[in-house]
């Protein structure tokens, strides 16, 4: 059934993606713990391949209130919103491809390093916190060599994927990527990817400076990934003076194919240059992976189970000086089902 | 640090950034400001004007910038030594500051200061409220000697915490209602006189014949480019749906017995313009029920007000997070909390009709609000001294530790003991760092309202905002 409305969506050719994640999250504070049944995912996209044409369309669901507001739409409904609609072209010359889009555009760092990623149904980069996942704008990428090497462009309004346009100016971005080595690592296909971007921006009715800077370094396999991120933020939380420095690691690899593997996640970020207000994260755990018939590596079901370490320095947190306030241990249980269908013509 | 790696070309493509703390203020006045730009653009407007008149209207207009600064890394982003996790939890007013201050005919029986705005009422660490009202101390005395100032605040603070220890001691909680407090007392002295000769209904209403009906025009002329206190006519839309939500008004009140059955018949309803200056735009209404008797003396006036969500408070997180049926129920059972009595205003109570939730109170004379214009006057004038003025600040942050103390917090704990342990005994220091700050911070507010003012004159009555 899936198959005849994605041919008759898509044609001549695409995908449609789906991503889900169920969780039971316990969060332990010092005299608070509280446990809770979240959708920590859903998410569903439509790829569509049309000669040189390219389309996409992402949603993916939000509780509808924003923090600490009681009430949403319809109380605190999850609803679905747009993450990535875009359309473009592509085309090559020999080694050369080049390629334009314009619409909901995802973040072409995140989108770079995510591809070095295994553990996005876990998990957001936390590089997010300071790049919005999307951004109204248009792009243009020149690659050559199958992607050995490419460079790209970008310009959006700078408000994310959750606000119109607000000031006059305009984000540009530039990011540049390229893949050092392809080969086969525990028989499959394997290659490691460098991507560094820059930004120029600005964020609200009051025009604030918010410029990025940062690089990737990300390897993946079949059977797990390993990579670093580092970005540094000029401009923050509508704070033009404020410098903000996120520095991530993580490595996770299946252990016993068709079984389980193990992972681990490491996340410093500097919320502020001028204050000791170094916030880090560390998480491990397992994940079992049940080998599904006729799955490909695009088709997958995890049952995750983590704990992660949250700890603040003394200016971090909300209350300064009182980091335990916030300081916390999260046991997360999640459910992830990824799946990507293809069609072709 | 970024940005030297830019070629001077592409840095053409970003708007002008200025002022840090002129674009952050102008960011967040027009975030914060959103949803009253697109649902009432003309009392937004004027809300923006009105906080533009004074200093402390600023202030008042500013809480959720205050929770930035204070909540956020940052310049103002300061430490506290009185702090600890319980201590975060506490039940706050929100928005402490000395224009949130008035009387209550509490129970019919004892009339007494206490605070009288909940709208910003949440969870979170308590020493916000001892700080803000510190800074509004700060503002409203802006003109005064540092040292004058300094000597306020720390007697506020002082207080507060000897209030909360002698709370955590088992010790009977503060009332103000002691008429020899000078600047307390002469509030409670115009609240008994106005309570009694009912001037609450006779500014909002007049007696046509054998009827009482609700007035319309101006009770006190407009301010540039704001109201003050006017009234006008409603929509029969308005008319319904107050009528509607009133039904749900009995069950919400702490004693439904002191509303008579006739109090059901709808005399009139008018909109007020000009009330507050935070909530400025949400729509106020009076609505004028008939009292127990054919008589037009014992008619009775309320006021129900949109309920809108808190003040954010940023990085603050409740695990479970706390929840209300809908924000006009978050405000009055918050309200019954910090109050000194749950009856401090028996007509208290709150009103829904589907998504729109309304907090209903008493509007009569009883209920007066301590106004920063006549203190800075009186003090001007003399007839009130800096020892006057230091006893009315040391009176109301004993009613704020009172408040909090007496609270439960949203770890389900009473909030003197946890606030008493974080305070530790030491009063004077605890003084100190309060008043370090609030100096500091009421200095930036003063520049941050000339900031303001300059923003309105750049960018008009809305800061900018573009609509939807």
């Amino acid at each position: 059934m899936l198959h005849l409305l994605a041919i008759a969506l898509l044609q001549p050719a695409g995908a449609l993606d789906l991503v889900v994640g169920v969780d039971h999250t316990t969060r332990l504070l010092e005299g608070e713990r509280a446990s809770a049944f979240e959708l920590g995912r859903a998410e569903v996209g439509a790829r569509l391949q049309w000669d040189f044409v390219r389309a996409e369309a992402r949603f993916e669901t939000v509780r509808s209130a924003q923090p600490q507001s009681l009430f949403g739409i319809d109380g605190n409904s999850l609803v679905v919103r747009a993450r990535r609609v875009a359309v473009g072209v592509e085309a090559s010359w020999g080694p050369l491809e080049v390629g334009g889009r314009v619409g909901l555009l995802a973040d072409p760092f995140l989108d770079r390093v995510e591809q070095g990623f295994d553990l996005r149904d876990l998990t957001a980069l936390s590089a997010q916190e300071l790049l919005d996942p999307a951004d109204l704008g248009a792009q243009v990428r020149l690659d050559a060599w199958d992607q050995r090497l490419g460079v790209g462009v970008g310009f959006g309004n700078g408000e994310g994927a959750t606000e119109g346009e607000r000031n006059d100016g305009v984000d540009l971005t530039a990011v540049a990527y390229g893949v050092p080595w392809r080969g086969q690592l525990f028989d499959a296909p394997a290659e490691a990817r460098l991507v560094a971007f820059w930004r120029d921006g600005s964020r609200g009715a009051g025009a604030v400076q918010s410029d990025r800077l940062g690089a990737a370094a990300t390897a993946r396999t079949h059977r797990g990934s390993i990579g670093v991120s580092w970005v540094q933020a000029q401009g923050f939380a509508d704070r033009a003076q404020r410098e903000v420095t996120d520095l991530a690691a993580w490595a996770n690899f299946t252990l016993l194919p068709g079984w389980f593997g193990a992972l681990g996640q490491y996340t410093r970020t500097d919320l502020d240059s001028t204050q000791d207000a170094i916030r880090q994260r560390i998480s491990a755990g397992l994940y079992l992976e049940p080998r599904l018939s006729g799955a490909t590596p695009d088709q997958r079901l995890r049952l995750y189970l983590t704990w992660s370490r949250l700890t603040f320095g003394p200016d971090a947190g909300p209350v300064a000086g009182v980091p335990e306030a916030v300081d916390q241990d999260i046991l997360l249980v999640r459910l992830a089902l990824a799946h990507t269908l293809g069609v072709s013509p | 640090m970024v940005r030297w790696l830019l070629p001077w070309f592409l840095l053409s493509c970003a708007a002008d950034e200025g002022d840090h703390r002129t674009g952050w203020l102008h960011s967040t006045l027009a975030a914060d400001n959103r949803m009253m730009f697109e649902r009432f653009p003309q009392a937004a407007a004027e809300k923006l004007a009105k906080m533009a008149a004074t200093p402390f209207d600023f202030l008042r207009g500013t809480a959720a910038q205050f929770a930035r600064d204070v909540l956020e890394p940052g310049p103002h982003h300061v430490r506290t030594r009185f702090g600890s996790a319980a201590a975060s939890r506490r039940l706050l007013l929100g928005d402490a500051h000395l224009e949130n201050v008035g009387t209550f005919y509490a129970g019919r029986v004892r009339l007494l200061v206490d605070f009288n705005d909940f709208d910003a009422a949440n969870f979170g660490p308590y020493h916000l409220d001892v700080w803000r009202l510190c800074v509004s101390i700060g503002v409203a005395l802006h003109g005064e000697a540092q040292g004058l100032r300094v000597r306020w605040m720390q007697a506020a603070a002082r207080a507060y915490a000897e209030e909360i220890q002698a709370l955590a001691e088992g010790r009977p909680p503060f009332l103000a209602d002691d008429p020899s407090q000078v600047v307390l007392a002469d509030l409670l002295r115009r609240a008994l006189r106005d309570g009694e000769a009912g001037t609450e209904l006779a500014a909002y209403t007049r007696v046509v014949g054998d009827q009482r009906l609700p007035f319309l025009g101006e009770v006190e002329p407009p301010g540039p480019g704001y109201f003050e206190d006017t009234l006008v006519e409603v929509s029969p839309d308005e008319v319904a749906m107050i009528r509607a939500a009133l039904h749900t008004w009995p069950t919400s009140l702490i004693d439904p017995r002191v509303v008579p059955g006739s109090a059901a018949r709808v005399e009139g309803i008018v909109r007020r313009l000009g009330a507050g200056v935070s909530s400025y735009p949400l729509p106020r209404y009076y609505v004028l029920l008939a009292g127990p008797t054919p008589a037009v003396d014992d008619d009775l006036l309320i006021e129900l007000k949109e309920a809108a969500d808190p003040v954010v408070l940023p990085g603050i997180e409740h695990h479970p997070q706390p929840r209300f049926a809908h924000n006009a129920a978050r405000v009055v059972e918050l309200q019954r909390r910090l109050q000194a009595y749950l009856d401090d205003d028996p007509l208290l109570g709150s009103a829904a009709l589907g998504t729109m939730s309304f907090r209903v109170r008493a509007r009569e004379g009883y209920q007066k609000n301590l106004s920063v214009a006549r203190l800075q006057e009186k003090y001007a004038e003399g007839e009130w001294t800096a020892a006057d003025l230091e006893q009315a600040f040391a009176a109301i942050a004993r009613l704020l530790a009172r408040a909090h103390g007496g609270a439960v917090g949203s770890d389900a704990l009473r909030g003197a003991p946890v606030i008493a342990a974080a305070i530790g005994g030491q009063t004077e220091a605890f003084a100190q760092e309060a008043s370090d700050f609030a100096l500091v911070y009421a200095d930036v507010l003063i520049d941050d309202f000339d900031r303001f003012k300059t923003l309105l004159r750049d960018f008009g009555p809305w800061l900018g905002h573009r609509g939807p």
